[in-house]
C-alpha cells in the first residue's frame, strides 16, 4: 500500500528568533521531523510585527533553511501566535433539552454551542480559537451529552481573539513565501502540550511560556483549557533593565544575564563582584552581583505578578494541584522557578520537552514549535477520520513534488 | 492536544476570513527564489502534462483516422468486371449464367460464399475461390476435374444422358468439352450408378483405373486410342475392350510393366502374325500372358 504523506511546518515568529520545524505526517498518524531552520528575528517587538520586510527576510531565511534540510515542499503551515493584542473572554450558554423523553440530541448540542460562541467582538478583532469547556447536564459535568437524559444543557467557551491587522501581518509573512497557513495556534497552547502531561492537565496545571518579548500562559483543569493569556513582559525586558540599571550596553547586558544572572536574591551574593565582560581587557569592570540580582528579580516578580493578576481567583494551590511549569527560552534563567513559586504561591518547576525529541530540539525555546507540529498531526488525523477533504493536493501537486525529490 | 474542543467559527468572524492568496508579496530574496522555482516547476509539469495529453490525443486521432480510412476506402460501387479464371474448359458464359448477379449490384453486397457454394455444386468444379477486387471487380477462380471415362445412362424420365467419370470417381455432366475429346474417352461398364442429391454418388475404387488410363494415355497413346470400354466389374482386375483385342486384363500392380508387355505383344502380332487376331490378353498372370488367338 502506498503511504499517504503530507509535509507540514510549524513556524514561530518570535521577538528574538524565528524557528521553523518541518514534519512529514504519514497516513495521518505518525510524524517524522525532517527539517529545522532558525534565524534571528528582526522587525518584531513583543510578538508584534512593526517592520514587515525585515520580519519577512528573517522568517523566510528560516523557512528556506528548514525546507532545504527537509528536501521536501511544505504543503501547509501551523503558525504560532502571541503578543499583547491577544485577549480572551469566557461565555456560557444553556438550552432546555427539546426531546419529550429528555434525551439530549445532536441538535441540542449544536444549539447550545452556537449560543455560547455567539457573543460578538469589537470592531477590528477576530477569533483565533473557541476553546470549549466540558458540557454540564443538569449541573453534572459530562464529556459528551448526546443520548444522556437531562433537562438543562450548559456549555462555556473560552474565546481567544486578536487584532485583525496584526494577525493578517503574520499570516502574510508566510503567504509571502508562497505558503498557506492551515491554522493559527496560540503559543501557550502549543508549548503547553509539550511540557504538561495528561495527568497534570486533569489535576490542574499552569504552564507559563516565558519568551523574549512576551510571556504566554495557559491554565488547564479537568483536562480542559480554562484560561489563556499573554503579558507583554519577557526575558528581553530583563536585559533592558540591566542595561539601564547598570549603565552597560545592551549586548553586554544580555551576555551578563546569561553568564551571571539570577532572579532570586541571595544573601551570599552581597558584596560579591562580577566582571562585566570577564576578559580583563580594557573597558572590563567589576559590578555588584547583588545589584544584578535585584534588577532581574524585580522584573521577574513583576512578570509573575501580572500573570497572577490575570488569573485572579482561578489561581490557588487547590485548583492548580499539579503546580506551575515554566517553559520558553527565558525559563532557563537561574532562579525562575523559585521566583514563580514565591510570587504565585504555588510550587513551580522548569519543564522539559518529551523524551522522543532529539537533542538539538531539547531546549525549552523549541516547545512552541514542537507543539505546533503536534497540533498539525492531530489536525490531520481528525481530518482523515472525519473524511474532510484536504485543502489542496491531487495529481498536479503530487507531480510538482516529484521535482523536490533528490 | 489540550486545546480539546477547539472549534473554528465560520469565515468572517474567524481569522480564516483573512484572504491569504490576496497578499503574496515576495519581499525577501528567499521568497523570490522559491516563487521562481515554483513557477518553473509548475510550468514544467504543465508542459509535461500537455505533452502527455497531446501524445494521447495524437494516438487517439491516429487510431480513429486509421479506422476511418479503412472504412472510407470501401465505396459501395457496383460490380463492373467479373473475371473467370479456370484450369479447365468451363466457359465464362456458363459461370455468368449460373451466378446470375443482378445489374448494378454493389461489390460489397455480393455474397461471395453463396457463389462459391453454387459453383462447387456443379461436380465438374473441384474447387472455387470467389474474391472481391476493389473497387469494382469480382474474381472467380476454378479448379476443374479431369474426365477419364464416359458413361451412358438414362435419367429418371428415361432420357439418355452422357455422363463423365473423373479420376476420383465423381460422375458429372460435362460442360465445355469439345466433341473429339469426349469421343476419345473409353466408356466405363460394370458399375452401378446411385443417385445422390441432384446427381450421382461418387464411384468407389476408381483410383487404380485412373492410374492405368493416365499412364496409357501418356506412355502408350497408340494403344490407348484403341481402348473403347473399361469394365470395372471384377475389380481389382481391370478388363479393357479395344478395337484390336476383345479383352485385355490388367491386375492392380505395376501398370507400366503390364503396358510394356501389351505393347510387345501387339507389335509382335502386327509384325509376325499377320492375319492372326488376339481374342484375349490376360496380363494379370505375371510375366506369362494368357493369349488365345484366332485367325480371320
Amino acid at each position: 500500500m502506498i503511504a499517504n504523506s503530507k509535509i507540514i511546518a510549524g513556524i514561530e515568529i518570535g521577538t528574538s528568533k524565528t524557528a521553523v520545524l518541518v514534519g512529514e505526517i504519514v497516513n495521518g498518524n505518525s510524524l517524522n521531523i525532517i527539517g529545522f531552520g532558525e534565524s534571528h528575528s528582526r522587525g518584531v517587538i513583543k510578538g508584534g510585527i512593526f517592520d514587515f520586510k525585515q520580519a519577512s527576510d528573517a522568517a523566510h531565511a528560516a523557512i528556506h533553511t528548514a525546507e532545504k534540510q527537509a528536501g521536501a515542499h511544505i504543503e501547509g503551515v501551523y503558525l504560532a501566535q502571541t503578543g499583547a493584542h491577544i485577549e480572551g473572554f469566557y461565555n456560557e450558554a444553556s438550552v432546555t433539552v427539546s426531546a419529550s423523553d429528555n434525551l439530549v440530541s445532536s441538535q441540542d448540542i449544536r444549539r447550545v454551542c452556537e449560543s455560547a460562541k455567539a457573543k460578538s467582538l469589537p470592531g477590528g478583532r477576530t477569533v483565533i480559537h473557541h476553546i470549549r469547556r466540558p458540557f454540564r447536564l443538569d449541573g453534572r459535568m459530562v464529556a459528551d451529552p448526546e443520548y444522556l437524559e437531562g433537562g438543562k444543557l450548559e456549555v462555556g467557551y473560552w474565546t481567544v481573539h486578536g487584532d485583525l491587522n496584526k494577525l493578517s501581518d503574520s499570516i502574510h509573512i508566510v503567504n509571502g513565501f508562497s505558503l498557506h497557513v492551515d491554522d493559527l495556534i496560540l503559543s501557550s497552547l502549543a508549548s503547553g502540550v509539550m511540557v504538561a502531561g495528561d495527568d497534570e492537565m486533569r489535576n490542574g496545571v499552569l504552564v507559563i511560556d516565558v519568551g523574549c518579548g512576551s510571556t504566554d500562559f495557559v491554565l488547564y483543569r479537568d483536562g480542559y483549557v480554562v484560561r489563556t493569556g499573554t503579558v507583554p513582559v519577557g526575558g528581553d525586558h530583563i536585559t533592558n533593565d540591566l542595561s539601564l540599571g547598570l549603565r552597560i550596553r545592551r549586548d553586554q547586558a544580555e551576555a551578563l544575564k546569561l553568564r551571571c544572572g539570577k532572579t532570586m536574591l541571595d544573601s551570599a551574593d552581597k558584596g560579591k563582584k562580577i566582571w562585566l565582560n570577564g576578559d580583563l581587557a580594557i573597558g572590563d569592570r567589576e559590578l555588584s552581583q547583588h545589584a544584578l540580582n535585584q534588577i532581574a528579580h524585580a522584573r521577574v516578580e513583576e512578570l509573575f505578578g501580572l500573570v497572577k493578576k490575570k488569573l485572579g481567583e482561578l489561581l490557588s494551590p487547590q485548583k492548580v494541584a499539579a503546580g506551575v511549569i515554566l517553559t520558553g527560552g527565558s525559563a532557563r534563567f537561574p532562579g525562575m522557578a523559585e521566583a514563580a513559586e514565591e510570587v504565585l504561591g504555588i510550587q513551580a518547576q522548569v519543564g522539559e520537552n518529551p523524551a522522543w525529541v532529539t537533542e538539538q530540539l531539547k531546549g525549552l525555546e523549541y516547545s512552541t514549535v514542537l507543539g505546533l507540529l503536534n497540533y498539525g498531526l492531530k489536525n490531520e488525523n481528525e481530518n482523515r477520520s472525519g473524511g474532510r477533504k484536504r485543502r489542496a493536493g491531487g495529481l498536479f501537486r503530487k507531480m510538482t513534488q516529484i521535482f523536490d525529490k533528490g | 492536544m489540550s486545546a480539546k474542543g477547539t472549534k473554528k467559527k465560520k469565515a468572517g468572524s474567524s481569522w480564516r476570513g483573512i484572504r491569504q492568496s490576496a497578499r503574496q508579496v515576495k519581499v525577501s530574496r528567499f521568497a523570490k527564489q522559491r516563487y521562481l522555482k515554483l513557477v518553473c516547476r509548475t510550468v514544467a509539469v504543465a508542459v509535461l502534462l500537455a505533452a502527455l495529453g497531446g501524445a494521447a490525443w495524437g494516438a487517439f486521432r491516429l487510431i480513429e483516422e486509421g479506422s476511418k480510412k479503412i472504412t472510407s476506402i470501401i465505396p459501395s460501387s457496383p460490380v463492373e468486371i467479373i473475371e473467370v479464371v479456370t484450369d479447365g474448359v468451363i466457359p465464362e458464359e456458363w459461370v455468368l449464367n449460373r451466378i446470375d448477379l443482378p445489374d448494378e449490384i454493389p461489390l460489397m453486397e455480393v455474397d461471395i460464399h453463396a457463389i462459391k457454394n453454387d459453383i462447387e455444386r456443379h461436380r465438374q468444379v473441384r474447387r472455387a475461390v470467389v474474391s472481391r477486387r476493389l473497387p469494382n471487380k469480382l474474381q472467380i477462380q476454378m479448379e476443374e476435374r479431369m474426365p477419364m471415362m464416359r458413361l451412358a445412362a438414362r435419367d429418371t424420365e428415361g432420357r439418355r444422358a452422357n455422363l463423365l467419370v473423373a479420376e476420383d470417381g465423381m460422375v458429372y455432366q460435362g460442360v465445355g468439352y469439345n466433341r473429339s475429346f469426349l469421343a476419345s474417352l473409353p466408356y466405363i461398364s460394370g458399375v452401378q450408378l446411385r443417385r445422390e442429391g441432384g446427381g450421382f454418388r461418387r464411384l468407389e475404387g476408381m483410383e487404380p483405373v485412373a492410374e492405368l488410363l493416365g499412364l496409357a494415355r501418356s506412355e502408350a497413346p497408340d494403344t490407348y486410342s484403341s481402348w473403347k470400354e473399361v469394365s470395372c466389374r471384377d475389380l481389382p482386375l481391370i478388363r479393357i475392350r479395344s478395337d484390336e483385342i476383345s479383352e485385355i486384363v490388367f491386375r492392380n500392380e505395376d501398370f507400366s510393366e503390364q503396358l510394356k508387355r501389351l505393347q510387345s505383344l501387339v507389335l509382335y502380332q502386327r509384325r509376325e502374325m499377320s492375319g492372326i487376331h488376339y481374342d484375349r490378353v490376360d496380363l494379370s498372370l505375371g510375366r506369362d500372358a494368357d493369349v488365345p488367338v484366332s485367325a480371320h
